[in-house]
Parts: structure tokens; sequence; C-alpha cells
């Protein structure tokens, strides 16, 4: 009969993880508190001069500086329009372009390939080709998004759907699942783990190549208020900035992808069993 | 409503009866084989074995025999290169609901629920949504998984995970339900449980089942009719024989441990005792 015992031990792994979750943040913390000291004892040693390496007292100065005028906020709040936008369009062409391209032999053999070849290039040379294309404007940023980011998204769909297993199709078929039910229903769910895993190194590649366009752009944005530090020989101002975008990064990151991947991971059953 | 339990009769009683309908799963003069290392060579061959409505027939046999081809060409997963497969009198040409599989293990989807799996084959078979929900809680409660219908795959044990491939095929209410070794990965105390509330559900329902096995106290314990496979490359019918012992059996109701005697001695080919067997059964 159905045992109790399994469900307690499963909630027990539960509290387990998050303790472990909680050790992570610390050690991190910890980590982090003595990066910046050793920078203020290397500031302290006057290797060089201060405007050239700014204290982190003052570069979160600095920071804090960029929040109160409201510079900070604004930038990234064009910044996350244009990733936004960039990155949603990734997402849903490069799902619907993965699953075309596992579902028609044609297309493995012609689209399948470019998308391989293409993956070679990095993103920020199609800077060019979108300048002469769509002019200095958001969507030419918009453009090199979309281009980081798609291909690693259609590559993880198409391996995905190549991977679920066999048994999944089979036993679709035999229920009765035809065409569009399947791929709904149980093709795509079984390819989400994958799927996820695209989706987490596009949002890397799409945030990468926004900041290098934003950085040649004349446009506002984080990557444009790096590039304003530069022109005014503020060394603190690019490393305030420098500090937004990692957390920014990091926060999207751990708080998005990291927790969704662990998630599905434990309910389809592909969770280490190391623990 | 197609998941109303019939009134219980005898198991036996339908396929005793002499009825003109076609058989309801047949296989007539089949021959399937495979592109191997040494070229083509046969699964089965020439394979005829008929499966009456409400007939609950075990096919026991070694590995390698060919069992289930069998099963993957009722299912229509895979096509005879010659003879036919017949449902009701008809050709089977592409897996469909009608013949319902309960797999050995990994059959079910791990991100849905127990209910939601259930509900799932009652989507694709185009139900409305309240009767997906209906259906999928009554055939969870006849399995005993009310208390786990909002579980996960990955928190249900191989004994409950079983239970949801059942009621998720019972739900569809299948003419067939094809089933390959669906308890060989329990152990012996869950499977004999399971015989137990499988039996009730078949003496309600009068399900046809075509069902496969290497364990011959398993075949003894539901099965009407037990068929003895052997050989390989093409395996063969060796032997045939009717349970008629009193429902629900278990490891110990009388005589389910001479008709497994019996079964393992057909298998091991004991020219002996398949001679002493000859007369009551209908061995080939
Ligand atoms: N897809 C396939 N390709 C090639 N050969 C196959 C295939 N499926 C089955 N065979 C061969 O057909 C024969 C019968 O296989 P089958 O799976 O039906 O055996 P089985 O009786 O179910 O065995 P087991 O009890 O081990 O499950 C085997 O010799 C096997 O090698
Ligand atoms: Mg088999």
């Amino acid at each position: 009969m159905a045992s109790p015992a399994n469900a307690s031990s499963a909630s027990r792994s539960k509290r387990l993880t998050l303790v472990q979750r909680w050790r992570g943040g610390i050690v991190a913390l910890v980590f982090v508190t003595l990066l910046a000291l050793v920078w203020e004892a290397i500031v302290r040693a006057d290797f060089w001069p201060q405007y050239l390496l700014p204290s982190p007292a003052t570069v979160a100065a600095r920071v804090l500086d960029g929040l109160r005028d409201f510079t900070i906020p604004r930038a990234i709040g064009y910044t996350m329009r244009r990733i936004a936008i960039g990155y949603g369009i990734s997402v849903v062409l490069g799902i619907a372009l993965g699953v075309a391209i596992a579902r028609f032999h044609l297309l493995e053999q012609s689209l399948g390939t470019l998308v391989s070849g293409l993956q070679a290039l990095p993103s920020i040379t199609w800077l060019p080709l979108a300048l002469l294309w769509f002019g200095l404007n958001d969507t030419a940023i918009i453009f090199v998004v979309v281009l980081g980011s798609l291909l690693a998204i259609v590559q993880a769909t198409r391996d995905g759907i190549h991977n679920v297993p066999p048994l999944y199709f089979r036993t679709a078929r035999n229920l009765g699942a035809s065409g569009l039910a399947m791929y709904w229903r149980v093709v795509l769910p079984a390819a989400l783990p994958y799927i996820i895993t695209g989706m987490k190194l596009g949002w890397s590649f799409a945030w990468r190549s926004l900041m290098a366009a934003e950085l040649i752009f004349f446009t506002p944005g984080l990557g444009h208020l790096l590039e304003v530090g530069r022109e005014f020989n503020d060394v603190a101002q690019v490393m305030a900035v420098m500090v937004v975008i990692v957390f920014l990064g990091l926060v999207v990151d751990k708080a998005g992808f990291s927790r969704l991947e662990q998630m599905v991971r434990t309910r389809w059953g592909l969770a280490g069993m190391s623990e | 409503m197609n998941f109303r339990l019939r009134p219980q009769e005898p198991p036996s009683a339908a396929s005793a009866a002499p009825t003109p309908a076609p058989p309801k799963l047949s296989f007539s003069s089949v021959t399937k084989g495979f592109d191997g290392g040494r070229g083509w060579t046969p699964a089965l061959e020439d394979f005829n074995l008929d499966i009456q409505e409400g007939e609950f027939v075990c096919i026991v046999g070694p590995s390698g025999c060919g069992k289930t081809t069998a099963l993957n060409l009722a299912a229509g997963f895979v096509r005879p290169d010659s003879g036919a497969v017949l449902v009701d009198g008809a050709p089977i040409a592409r897996p469909g609901p009608d013949r319902t599989v309960v797999f050995q293990e990994h059959a079910l989807f791990p991100w849905l629920t127990a209910r939601q799996n259930v509900q799932l084959a009652l989507e694709f078979a185009g139900k409305k949504k309240k009767e997906q929900e209906i259906v999928s809680r009554f055939w969870l409660r006849l399995v005993h998984l009310e208390k786990f219908q909002n579980a996960y795959v990955h928190e249900l044990s191989g004994g409950m995970k079983q239970r949801v491939q059942l009621a998720r095929s019972f739900a569809i209410n299948p003419r067939v339900l094809l089933m390959d070794e669906p308890f060989a990965a329990l152990d012996a105390l869950t499977r004999e449980v399971l015989y137990g509330e499988f039996q009730q559900i078949l003496m309600g329902t009068r399900q046809t089942v075509l069902f496969i096995t290497h364990n011959t106290q398993e075949a003894a314990i539901l099965a009407d009719r037990v068929v003895v496979m052997g050989g390989a490359h093409p395996g063969t019918i060796k032997a045939e024989f009717r349970v008629d012992l009193p429902r629900p059996r278990s490891f110990e109701s009388p005589g389910v441990a001479e008709i497994a005697g019996k079964t393992l001695a057909l298998l091991k080919h004991e020219p002996a005792l398949l001679d002493a067997e000859g007369a009551n059964g209908e061995s080939r």
C-alpha cells in the first residue's frame, strides 16, 4: 500500500536543500566581503592613483548616488525593455524553429546545419549588418540580441526533442495522441529540461550582446552609462555600473533560471541521487 | 458511462459458451522478423492465437521467444511481414487507444500528477474536462490512490506507478488491454496486493486482456488461459491450457501452485510431464 514514508522523506530532503542554499549564500557573502577587503588593501597600498583604482567604498557610494539620482534605474529600465523584447522574440522563435527542425528531416539537413554553423559567429559581429539594415536605433540593438540568443535556444530545443525517451512517443501514440496534441502535451513538456537549459544559456548570450551593443550605440542604457564613465575618465562610475550589471545577471540567473531548472529536474526525475 | 462495473459473473462463462462473433483479438498465421547482423531473422513465424471477448490470456515464455513482438503487433507499433492481426475482425493499422498498453515501467509522464496522467489519456480520447475529472477520480479510487491523485510521478512508488497505469488504461475502456510484464519490476508483496486489486477490477469489467510474463505463478493467478511459448527465431506456441480456478486467486489459492508447476514443466520442456498433462490440457 501507499507508504507515507515516501512523502516525509521528500519534504525532509527539500528542507535540506534549503539549508544548503542558505549556506551557499553565506559562503558567497563572506567571499565577496573578503574580496572587498583585499581590494581596499590594494588601494591603501597606493600602487595605483585613486582615480584609476577607486576604493570599494567609493564605488559603493557611486552606486547609491546613481540609484538616488535615478540615472541607474532609468538605464536599467531602457536596458530591461530591450532585453525583454529581444529575448522574448528569441524564446518564442527559437522554440518554434527548434521544433520544426526536429520534426522535419529536410529542415534538419538545411536549417539545422545553418544553425550549427552560425553559432561560430560571436553575436557582436552582427552589429555592422544591423547598423546598415536598421540604422542607429533600438531595432538594430534588438536584432543583435535576438541573433545572440536565438541559436542556443533553437539548438537546445532540437536536442531536447531528439532526446525525448522513445517510450513517451510510444505511450502517447498508444493513447491516441496525434499531431499537435502530441507535441503540445507530450513532446514539448518532455523536452522542457533541455529547453530551460537552452533558455538560460540564451539569456546570458542575450545579456552580453546587449551590453556590447549599448556600449557602441549612443542610446540610453547600462552600456551607455559605462561609455559615459569612460568619456569623463570616471573610473568609479565605470566600476559602479559594472557592479550593477553583475548583480542583475546574478539575480536573474539564481532567482530565475537556476530555481526553475532545479524544480524541473526534480519533477522530471532527473535530479541527482547522490545527495 | 463507460466505466460502470458490469455485474459479476464467472470469467470463463463467455469464452466457454459458443459465440459466433469474431475473436476480440486474433493473430492469423502471423510472421514477423527483423533485419539483424545475420540478415532477416524471424521472431514469430506462422503464429496463431485467438483471444475471445472477456478472456484473460497469459503468454509465458523464455526471453527472446517473441512475446513482446506479439504484443507490439497487437498494439500496432510494428506491422506483420505476412498474415494478419485483427481486433474485432478488423486488421490493425496503427497504435490506438482501443488497444491500450501497460508497459513495464517509465510510461507515465513525470511532469503530470497521477490524476493528470489519467486525464491526459481521456483528453486524447476527446472527453470533456468535467468527464475527464470524474472518470479519472473514479479509477484512481478503484486502484486505491485517492490520496495520491495530486502526487507527481517521482513521488510515487513502483507499485503506485503501475496502479496509475492500470487506472489510465481502464479509464479509456479499451477493447483489449495489452500488458507486457507490468509487475516484473515489483517485489512479491506489492505484486500480491496488485493481483488482488487487478482481479477485483477484472471481475467487474470483464476486460479482455493479453498479458505477458516470465512468472509462472503470476500466470496461474491471473489467467483464464495460459499460452506457453518456446524456442527463438522463431518462437512458437508449445502448449496452451485453460485455468478454471475460482477468482479472486492468490499465491495460496488451491490449484495455483499446481498450475504454476505445470507451466514451469512445459517451459522446461520435460517430455514426461508434457505427456501426463497432455490428456486434460491442449498441448501441441
Ligand atoms: N526492433 C528489433 N530489431 C531487431 N530484432 C528484434 C527487435 N525486436 C525484437 N527483436 C528480436 O526478436 C526476438 C524476439 O524479441 P522479443 O522482444 O519479442 O522477445 P521477448 O519474448 O519479449 O523477450 P523478453 O522476455 O526478454 O522480453 C529476439 O530475438 C530479438 O532479438
Ligand atoms: Mg519482452
